[in-house]
């Protein structure tokens, strides 16, 4: 009996070795991804009670406080027309975040449907369109969104159109790759010997099949899109003044940049710091799902 | 060898046709009428009307498809409306600035990236490893245009090292050449300390070091000639990517510039001029890629051999 392993006797270590509970703890283990889920947690949480943290109107000028340096009263100080910076830099989140998830969730869900649909049924039509995203890919990210914003025009939406559009190739050519090696698999052969239809097919066995690795680029795209966004709102493209937008923050407090250096410092931080905690935590999502991806 | 550089240059041939062609139908997928959009909304009809005629709006599709390759073959790329002089022109004004902010952030990236990732495999394990690696994610992170407000913060401003924005001299190029080029520093650093890191278990190292030569040597001589490869081939792909980083950080340090033109020409709703820049820009970026890939090519045999026989 004492030979028995300790494993056997435990019913729970079964339990414990499923593929998605180790993923887990690799997760809990990787430091990068604690720190960067704890960071993105409470940026989120910020941004959601932005109302009640910073409870002034970030649009909302005050007469006799231009450009006060960073003090007890005015943490981060204020900007020419008399705002706190803190203010805007806290509701700033919620539009950062807000623009690299709904560009990135567009891009993920088109480029998926796309991608799983092509995959699956090959063929013509699988050639064409990845002719297509070949070609969309041969433009760099940045040129393509300003070429999408010289069509739309400018303003945050069309930021984010033009960030999601820029995107959608690289999740084409992902869920695309994860459809082809799967749709050879005997499961997917029963499932279609038994009847079932493609839609379904689609929906139940090829889509959680490519769910992890959609779920990594997700996450990394989301800081790209993050950097994009504030980059064009930076050069004017995107949002327009008085938004309490990053990028567009950071364009309004260069005039200033000799005598008001905390215009141009904050902002900025923010974007940056947003930015590491999303990149932490892809990465360590990734080197959870993958180990083999991990880099050393 | 001869054949691999043709067929490599035949494969760009449909990658440029298709790129002109979705720039050609950027001004049919305008939403509403791209001349109201071009001109405004207080104008005359007459005013429209004459435009449309003189782009040519009215005609078939495919008429206007034939007529922008007729055209594109001249090389010319029409007329920009807010500077009176051919988008060509404009363009190849302001292209050498361009290509030499992109050149020096390349350089910067290069230098600084594998030099950042030598000493993090070297010092393996140290702080040193623990610091420059993270300067290298920091690389990733920060958005290029607010490093750049930095560097003119800390060494234009305050240190008075440099002049702050403007054109000519090396000594206005160094701040946007480390603004393009740290992202990608990042990524060297990244990929040359994995690099390095495998190739110092390799035996050939221990041989050489076992044989007595200085660590200097071992990793001059031995680990770095064969480490770069990878990180060299990663070096070229980037190239593109600085280019699009040039693009804004020209408006950083008001540099002269095909971004500038850009962000100016969507200012001034100048449609031809951003299609022309788009146009410019996505050509040099695929011929970028190619010259890249015939450089591995010419440096690496079994590139050219393994395309041979996959043939």
């Amino acid at each position: 009996m004492s030979t028995v392993p300790k494993a056997v006797l435990r019913p729970a270590a079964a339990h414990d070795r499923s593929p998605r509970r180790r993923v887990w703890v690799r997760f809990l283990r990787h430091r990068g991804a604690r720190a960067g889920a704890a960071a993105l947690g409470a940026l989120a949480l910020i941004a959601a009670a932005a109302p009640w943290i910073a409870p002034g109107d970030p649009a909302a000028t005050g007469e006799d406080r231009f450009l006060e340096a960073p003090g007890p009263v005015h943490w981060f100080g204020t900007d020419d027309l008399g705002r706190d910076v803190l203010t805007r830099v806290v509701h700033g989140g919620r539009i950062s975040l807000v623009v690299g998830l709904v560009a990135v969730g567009v891009a993920a869900v088109a480029g998926a449907a796309i991608g799983l649909v092509t995959g699956y049924y090959g063929g013509r039509l699988d050639n064409v369109v990845m002719r297509g995203m070949d070609l969309l890919m041969a433009f760099p990210g940045v040129l393509l969104a300003l070429l999408v914003i010289a069509i739309l025009g400018r303003g945050l939406v069309n930021v984010m159109i033009a960030v999601g559009i820029a995107d959608v190739p690289s999740f084409v050519r992902l869920v695309r790759g994860s459809v082809l090696s799967a749709r050879e698999h005997v499961y997917v052969e029963a499932a279609r010997a038994v009847g079932l239809p493609d839609r379904l097919i689609l929906l139940r066995h090829m889509l959680p099949n490519v769910f992890a690795p959609l779920l990594v680029v997700s996450t990394l795209e989301v800081g790209n899109a993050i950097l994009v966004a504030s980059s064009l709102s930076f050069l004017g493209l995107g949002a327009q003044p008085p938004s309490p937008e990053w990028g567009a923050m950071l364009a309004a407090g260069r005039e200033y940049m000799r005598t008001a250096w905390w215009l141009t410092v904050f902002p900025g931080l923010a974007i940056a710091f947003t930015v590491l905690a999303v990149n932490l935590l892809g990465d360590g999502l990734r080197d959870a799902i993958d180990p083999r991806l991990s880099r050393s | 060898m001869g054949l691999y550089v043709l067929r490599r240059l035949v494969s760009a041939v449909p990658v440029f046709v298709g790129i002109a062609t979705i720039v050609f139908l950027v001004l049919q997928v305008l939403p509403g009428d791209p001349v109201a959009m071009m001109l405004g909304f207080s104008v005359t009809a007459e005013a429209t009307a004459r435009l449309r005629a003189e782009l040519g709006l009215d005609d078939p599709l495919w008429v206007q498809y034939v007529r922008y390759w007729r055209n594109l073959a001249r090389g010319d790329l029409g007329r920009s409306m807010s500077m009176d002089v051919p988008v060509a022109q404009a363009l190849w004004a302001q292209f050498p600035a361009t290509l030499q902010l992109t050149v020096a952030g390349m350089g910067c990236a290069i230098v600084l990236g594998m030099l950042l990732g030598v000493l993090a495999a070297v010092r393996h394990h140290t702080w040193w490893d623990t610091a420059t690696m993270t300067v290298a994610l920091a690389g990733v992170s920060i958005p290029s245009f607010w490093l750049g407000l930095l560097l003119i913060l800390a060494f234009a401003v305050h240190l008075n090292w440099f002049p702050i924005t403007g054109q000519g001299g090396w000594e206005r190029l160094v701040l946007p050449a480390v603004a393009v080029g740290l992202r990608a520093a990042g990524l060297l650093a990244r990929l040359t300390r994995s690099s390095v890191l495998e190739v110092l278990r390799d035996d050939y190292v221990t041989t050489a070091r076992a044989k007595g030569a200085p660590e200097r040597r071992v990793i001059f001589h031995h680990v770095l000639r064969n480490a770069l490869i990878p990180v060299v081939t990663v070096a070229g792909l980037q190239f593109g990517q600085l280019m699009s980083g040039a693009v804004i950080i020209e408006s950083v340090f008001a540099r002269e510039g095909l971004g500038r033109l850009i962000v100016y020409g969507i200012m001034q709703r100048d449609i031809l001029l951003v299609q022309g820049a788009a146009l410019f820009l996505a050509t040099t970026y695929v011929l970028v890629n190619l010259a890249v890939d015939l450089s591995y090519a010419v440096l690496d045999p079994r590139i050219r051999l393994g395309a041979e026989a996959a043939r």
